[in-house]
């Protein structure tokens, strides 16, 4: 017997399950929380406290990269302020969460103090750099 | 002249223990004969003219209880933050905690006079033989804090900065031992024994008769011609002096209490009290300073005032302790909030990190390591 091919298509899709979002969606739409990270260039081997502006909207959940170092915060609105001891060397920094990764732009990270390991602090800020990124992985609690 | 003992109030719980300490040598002569003598020739018609008064008076500080006994000589005290009293008995340093127990501090350091606790709970003595300020740890391990010819007395400011009394001139350390200043005072006039920063943070400094002021580093009188014999003087947070006068022939041995420009607020402020020698405020369990006043006796002994005569508390009332400095204060001033650390210890902080003027992320790092928060 043969079936008209628009029976067969009403057929098989009443036999399909149906939701919303199903179908030929190809995927969720929208922000997507991630963390990012700031990474430091320095001129110096021996960074061992420094002072760090972030901006951005939603920063949540700071931590010091490097598990050992001392992290405090200081939160008003937009603004977190960092004050991190401990090991600086080049590289990841601080890491915290924000509600959509993508907009990375719309963060930002400044140095404003940095104190050596015999707790001088440095009398210039040139050679010192921050660049933002998305950074994969988790954040402890 | 012997000082009639006079029986005390009941309940004054004051008792003198036999076979303690120095007797003051030469003065004493028979009262009671002389008593006697004058009963005889008033007998003979002899009119004997009333003479000053021998018996100590009470004044609002009396009656005073026995606190401490069993030294030979422990005129010069400290008290730590943690409540923990530290005696100078002879060369000897004692503590005794808050319960009463007594145990052997150290007895290290040569030639001890006097001593303060500094900021981070260590002993700073006077030792004028080797010319020394020496510090002894927490662990009682002894070592030299700084230098200073003919150190005589010690005494910690409102930032943690100290002050040695040398006689001659006036030594200014910072908490770390690094001289920051030296002021002549014996061309002025002065002499440096007992030494205090006052509540208006105006340095004071005594010898055994008479107290200065100083002023713009010169030294203005306070008090003067008293008996020699006083060790040192204390504040109350109202700037006013306690000042012990052991007597002489004619005179009681009792307390006084000054204002802060030497004018007369109670004589005596305490009275019944025997060769008093060094005047100090008790510090309690939290480090608070209150109006427990201890006074130290010739014989070795230590008594307390009636707390409740005394007007005000003693000064400073919390001493500056690195332990007392909380560590979200000094996280939240490193971030730049203002205003949560006084300035004395602001300044403090500055000088235990990289000394540069200012509280920074440098002089935090510092304190973090000075408690061990971070190694």
């Amino acid at each position: 017997m043969r079936i008209p091919i628009p029976s067969v298509a009403l057929l098989l899709a009443a036999a399909l399950p149906w939701s919303s979002g199903c179908g030929d969606d190809p995927g969720p739409t929208g922000p997507q929380g991630g963390i990012l990270e700031v990474s430091l260039t320095t001129p110096n081997a021996d960074d061992a406290a420094m002072v760090l502006r972030l901006t951005g909207p939603g920063i949540s959940q700071v931590r010091a990269s490097e598990g050992g170092n001392y992290l405090h915060l200081v939160e008003s609105g937009s603004e977190v302020i960092v004050v991190l001891v401990g090991d600086l060397p080049a590289g990841g920094i601080v890491r915290f969460s924000v509600p959509d990764v993508e907009a990375v732009d719309s963060y930002g990270a400044a140095i404003l103090e940095v104190a050596d390991e015999s707790n001088a602090l440095r009398a210039s800020l040139s050679g010192y750099e921050v660049d933002m990124a998305q950074w994969v992985g988790s954040l402890p609690d | 002249m012997t000082r009639l003992r006079l029986p005390l109030s009941s309940g004054s719980g004051r008792r003198r223990l036999p076979g303690l300490g120095r007797r003051k040598p030469v003065r004493r002569v028979g009262f009671l004969s002389l008593a006697l003598v004058a009963a005889a020739l008033l007998g003979a018609g002899v009119v004997v003219a009333a003479g000053p008064a021998h018996r100590p008076e009470p004044g609002p500080g009396d009656p005073t209880t026995l606190f401490l006994d069993g030294f030979g000589d422990a005129c010069r005290l400290a008290f730590d933050a943690q409540g923990n009293l530290f005696a100078n008995d002879q060369g000897v340093f004692y503590k005794v905690s808050p319960g009463g127990t007594r145990t052997l501090f150290t007895d290290q350091v040569p030639d001890p006079r006097g001593f303060a606790v500094d900021a981070f709970g260590n002993l700073l003595v006077a030792s004028p033989r080797d010319s020394a300020l020496y510090r002894v740890s927490p662990q009682a391990e002894v070592s030299v804090f700084a230098r200073a010819y003919n150190a005589r007395g010690v005494a910690m400011d409102l930032d943690g900065s100290v002050w040695v009394a040398a006689v001659d001139s006036l030594h200014h350390f910072d908490a770390t031992g690094r001289l920051m200043e030296k002021l002549d005072i014996r061309t002025k006039g002065a002499a440096g024994f007992g030494i205090q920063v006052s509540p208006g943070g105006e340095l004071h400094v005594s010898n055994f008769a008479s107290l200065w002021r100083l002023s713009g580093g010169t030294p203005v009188p306070v008090l003067q011609g008293l008996p020699p014999r006083n060790r040192g003087f204390a504040f109350d947070e109202d700037g006013n002096i306690y000042w012990a006068r052991d007597a002489e022939e004619g005179d009681t041995d009792r307390v006084i209490l000054y204002d802060a420009s030497g004018e007369v607020l109670h004589d005596p402020i305490i009275g019944e009290v025997t060769d008093p020698c060094l005047i100090t405020f008790l510090r309690d369990e939290e480090g608070v300073t209150g109006k427990r006043v201890l006074v130290s006796l010739m014989d070795g002994s230590i008594v307390e005032a009636d707390a409740q005569g005394i007007p005000v508390d003693g000064w400073p009332r919390t001493p500056l302790s690195l332990s007392d400095i909380a560590q979200e204060d000094c996280a939240d001033e490193a971030a730049g909030v203002e205003g949560l650390l006084d300035p004395q210890v602001r300044s403090f902080l500055d000088v235990l990190g990289n000394n540069n003027g200012s509280y920074d992320v440098g002089d935090f790092r510092a304190y973090l390591l000075a408690t061990g928060a971070i190694q």
